[in-house]
């Protein structure tokens, strides 16, 4: 009883302190470090308009804008929303500064919590996706590197079953990542909560919504966390993950 | 490459340094910060800190690879200080190619071509900065707001935080599953490889305790996935 009164209490000074301090500090150099990486994005085209003249009228600057704009802003505004109750705050601000999101930090954070059986909405779930997303953007770099110093030799070398085989690191990554949600929740599980991506899928692609092609995994995330919520509310707020 | 690439490319260098490096010092910051965290309230023990961080190295290599054909296609259309820029910070490698295309059919050149001259490849990278720095800004005005929900909404007696984390993971798993595996015989079995073989090794792991065996599931499974895709390619052809 004094035991379970201790640990209760230490995990309770475990999320002050998380969801206080640390949790504050996480925002505060997250957001600062987005003003500094836009303003060093900025900072090259800048440099070679004013200061290097490499000059275009600036009509074809507010074309390239519009065309991008048009293409492009219902990701801008949906996809930082579908990976935050996957990765969580400090993951985001590492994620959507060295990108590849979806391709290599959502793996690493699924493989780590899947490995100590953590949720990313407690503490210690988002302490070890830190861990692991700020690893993963090291050793991402150092391999972009070499393949942007080596990239051609590699190619030249390695034989051409090997070049063919890189295709197809997406589609068994998502197979990997299935594994680890069926070892945590079951198939039956995982198979009935695929069902709302099963149908959204094929409603795109009979084109019944074909106007949300572009969006078709933002929109499968939105509908089925939508789902989970209406079950949740149903059940008095007792559903868990079955 | 012609003369215009090689020139903007030497001059974005200087740059591509500053932000990478900036990448690396926000990495750090996070990272040292949550040791830090860990230090004082014991959540995880060194060991597993270490088995953490080597679990994580080896995750990120197999994805890595999978930039491997867009960033040589890119070097060879807008140089290799560019592609390493727009790789390494806001961006991915494909949704950059893809951004530079657009831009480059809107100024009527060819990417990487004779009439792309400095003036043009200065649009490119500002379109290409342009198509990723809103994903910034949105993080920057929703990630707090977010993240105050989350941890309202996580102090209820009966939370919907852990299902809100399932069923956003599995919205986005169903359907990329599918968009991929509905690519070609190829692709699926790469998917059902993957999927049998880390299944295969997480069981195996679990019922032995191989911890270590364990950092390397998704370098076992991304191997598999990829020798038999690659099999099942030559025999459909």
């Amino acid at each position: 009883m004094t035991q379970e009164k201790i640990v209760s209490t230490d995990q309770r000074e475990i999320e002050e302190a998380f969801t206080g301090d640390y949790t504050k500090k996480v925002h505060i150099v997250g957001r600062l470090s987005i003003v500094i990486v836009l303003v060093l994005s900025f900072l090259p085209v800048l440099y070679m308009y004013f200061i290097k003249g490499y000059q275009m009228p600036i009509d074809k600057y507010l074309n390239v804008a519009f065309a991008i704009t048009a293409l492009c802003i219902g990701f801008w505004l949906t996809e930082p929303f579908t990976w935050f109750p996957i990765l969580g705050s400090a993951a985001m601000y590492m994620g959507y500064i060295a990108g590849n999101v979806k391709n290599i930090r959502v793996p690493v954070a699924r493989q780590l919590r899947s490995k100590y059986g953590l949720s990313a909405a407690e503490p210690k779930g988002q302490i070890i996706t830190t861990v692991g997303v700020a690893i993963s953007v090291y050793v991402n770099l150092i391999i972009l590197t070499v393949i942007v110093v080596f990239g051609s030799f590699l190619v030249s070398v390695l034989p051409p079953i090997v070049i063919e085989a890189f295709t197809y690191v997406i589609p068994s990554l998502i197979g990997a990542l299935l594994a680890f949600r069926i070892s945590e929740s079951g198939w039956i599980v995982t198979l009935k909560w695929s069902v709302p991506a099963i149908i959204i899928f094929a409603l795109m692609k009979t084109g019944t919504i074909g106007f949300l092609v572009d969006f078709g995994m933002s929109t499968s995330i939105g509908i089925t966390i939508l789902i989970g919520y209406i079950i949740y509310r149903m059940q008095g707020g007792k559903a868990k993950e079955q | 490459m012609t003369q215009a690439v090689k020139d903007v490319n030497s001059i974005v260098l200087v740059f591509a340094i500053l932000l990478i490096g900036y990448v690396i010092v926000q990495a750090t910051f996070f990272l040292r910060h949550a040791l830090k965290f860990n230090e004082k309230y014991k959540l995880f023990s060194k060991e597993e800190i270490k088995d953490a961080v080597q679990a994580s190295a080896i995750s990120s290599i197999g994805p890595s690879f999978s930039i491997v054909v867009i960033v040589l296609a890119m070097i060879s259309l807008i140089g290799p200080a560019v592609t390493w820029m727009r790789s390494g910070v806001l961006g991915s490698a494909d949704y950059e190619l893809w951004i530079a295309d657009i831009v480059s059919t809107q100024l009527g050149v060819t990417l990487g071509g004779e009439g792309f001259t400095e003036a043009a490849f200065t649009v490119a990278i500002f379109g290409m900065v342009l198509a990723s720095a809103p994903f910034m800004v949105n993080c920057l005005i929703t990630l707090k707001p977010l993240d105050k929900a989350m941890m309202k909404a996580a102090k209820k007696k009966n939370s919907f935080i852990p299902l809100l984390g399932m069923t956003a993971e599995l919205g986005m798993m169903g359907y990329w599953a599918l968009e991929n595996g509905t690519k070609g015989a190829s692709s699926t079995a790469a998917i059902a490889a993957s999927l049998l073989t880390a299944m295969a090794v997480v069981t195996w792991c679990q019922k032995g305790g191989h911890t270590k065996l364990s950092n390397w599931i998704l370098a076992i499974a991304l191997i598999a996935g990829m020798i038999v895709a690659t099999i099942v390619q030559s025999i459909v052809g």
